[in-house]
């Protein structure tokens, strides 16, 4: 716990490079314009991973919550 | 219109329950409330465009059905002859499920009904049509680019909200006692603020969600909206029952409301959602809790821990998980998406899988502290929007001094309540001659009747109402 470091904010060229990335593994024909703002959509994403990122859970966290019936 | 219509004309806009004991002690026919119902949607819905199909037919069919029941002399369920309409999202056999989408409506008509839309005909409800939504929910704006936008009954150049847009406007013109919505991330909570009317979104998992088209599995849940809190209850009662169809749906038994609802608030310990809940927002925000704070003779304020992260980690998973599901069509048909829709869609498949893991795990994290939040509370209030209805085709405001996005930052209460499944009872507040406010009671999991109960005591007191708007 002690040695957790929070993630850095994510540049906006690895933002970039990452929207291309994912529309290349998913074949989507995008056009220039979808794709500029698609980038501004991911930008705010990725800030608000780095936000979540950013807490330390530990190793014990369990994912989803469920409620016991 | 003939003389049966005339005297079923007074039922129109009236509650659910008053509708359903007069269609069963005789005094009008459900025959004639569906025709007073159809009137009013021919005669408004060109104003709010609340509706994209009427199912007048079907309609018919089944409101002859409970008049030859009633004749017979059979008892007839709570819900009798009360006209409602879903969110066309919800499955109705022979139509398409379009999901507020142009790309859907190359669907083959749905085989069966949703659901919910069986388990509230199982109570003698009529279904008389599919509701306006924005494209596949991802959406707190209530505006749709392939049928135009559903319009705020009280301000008809204004917001319904989103997604559930055409739900809320439907309540609120008074063209049915009930409508069904979905909440993923505000989508019934927002245009109940919007709309000035009551809405439930139940726990995760309470209601079943089968034949229903989805955006985000782990998020999504569905609910009523109504003009009277016992119309909510009565509605949310029926809908009740395990359903092994919805993988996700917790087979609890049935825990009927709707006899609890008088029970008051006098035990229940009531707190205003401070910090988070107190920043981003219009003064209006702020006024519409304390107004039902002040008639709760609440004075209480708690913390909801890392309500900010909870709302981040809801935006990722929507964004990632609708992107998923949405991944084939936005590779076959990109023209054919909102734009708006699309290009979020498409920034959500580049997110990596670590971002998303890492969400569901904060969510547990915050689950947890949530739940230790309620053994000190049993209801937590606080703003259902940051403002009020927008102006249609407004994209931007000002929240605190910042300019701001409205279409994503709309649902900023929202999120980090629905994030962890709480069930809330969305209630209208009225707090000038403006448009209306909504203010979520959150209650712990599985607690509806907590919720419901506080609503009812707030209307019974006159602090929230649902008046029709004056169209």
């Amino acid at each position: 716990m002690s040695d957790f470091t929070p993630p850095p904010r994510l540049a906006d060229e690895a933002v970039s490079d990452l929207l291309d990335a994912g529309i290349v593994a998913f074949s989507i024909p995008a056009e220039e314009a979808w794709r500029k703002e698609a980038f501004s959509y991911l930008r705010t994403i990725a800030d608000a991973a780095q936000f979540v990122l950013s807490a330390d859970l530990g190793d014990e966290a369990e994912p989803a919550a469920v409620f016991r019936p | 219109m003939n003389a049966q219509s005339d005297m079923a004309t007074p039922f129109a806009t009236a509650p659910a329950a008053e509708i359903a004991a007069a269609v069963r002690d005789g005094r009008v026919s459900a025959r004639a409330v569906v025709d007073a119902t159809l009137a009013r949607i021919a005669a408004l819905n060109p104003q709010v465009n609340a509706f994209t199909d009427v199912t007048a037919e079907r309609a018919h069919a089944a409101a002859d059905r409970i008049d030859a029941r009633r004749a017979a002399g059979e008892t007839l369920g709570p819900l009798a002859g009360v006209p409602f309409a879903v969110k066309n999202l919800f499955d109705i056999a022979g139509l398409p499920t379009r999901a507020g989408s142009k790309i859907n409506r190359d669907l083959a008509p749905a085989a069966h009904d949703a659901a919910l839309v069986t388990k509230l005909e199982g109570e003698g409800a009529i279904l008389v049509g599919g509701l306006n939504m924005g494209e596949y929910a991802y959406d707190f704006t209530g505006e749709n680019v392939h049928d135009g936008p559903s319009r705020n009954p009280h301000d008809l150049g204004h917001m319904s909200g989103g997604s559930s847009g055409g739900s809320g406007a439907a309540i609120a013109a008074g063209l049915v006692p009930l409508a069904l919505g979905s909440d993923t991330n505000g989508s019934i909570r927002v245009p109940s603020a919007f709309c000035g009317i009551f809405g439930l979104k139940p726990t995760y998992g309470r209601l079943s969600r089968a034949r229903s088209f989805p955006f985000v599995s782990a998020l999504d849940h569905l609910g009523p909206f109504a003009r009277t809190v016992s119309d909510l209850a009565l509605a949310y009662d029926a809908m009740q029952g395990a359903d092994p169809a919805d993988p996700v749906q917790v087979p609890r038994p049935l825990e009927p409301v709707s006899p609890v609802l008088e029970s008051g608030v006098s035990d229940l310990r009531i707190a205003v959602a401070g910090g988070y809940f107190r920043a981003k927002g219009m003064p209006e925000a702020y006024a519409a809790v304390d107004h039902v704070a002040a008639a709760l003779g609440v004075t209480r304020t708690v913390e909801l821990p890392d309500a900010a992260r909870a709302r981040a980690s809801a935006y990722i998973i929507t964004a990632a998980e609708g992107a998923s599901l949405h991944a084939n069509r936005l590779r076959a048909r990109p023209q054919d998406f909102d734009p708006a829709v699309r290009d979020r869609l498409i920034a959500g498949l580049a997110i990596p899988a670590a971002w998303v893991a890492g969400a569901q795990r904060f969510r547990r994290h915050y689950q947890t502290q949530m739940a230790k939040l309620f053994e000190e509370v049993d209801v937590i209030l606080a703003p259902s929007t940051p403002c009020r209805a927008p102006l249609l085709g407004q994209t931007h405001f000002e929240l605190d001094g910042e300019r701001m996005l409205v279409r994503p930052n709309i649902g900023i209460y929202t999120q980090p309540i629905s994030f962890i499944g709480l069930p809330v009872a969305a209630v209208p507040v009225w707090i000038d001659d403006g448009l209306p406010m909504g203010v979520q009671v959150i209650a712990p999991p599985w607690r509806e009747d907590i919720a419901l109960r506080v609503a009812r005591h707030l209307e019974a007191s006159g602090a929230v109402k649902a008046p029709v708007a004056a169209l």
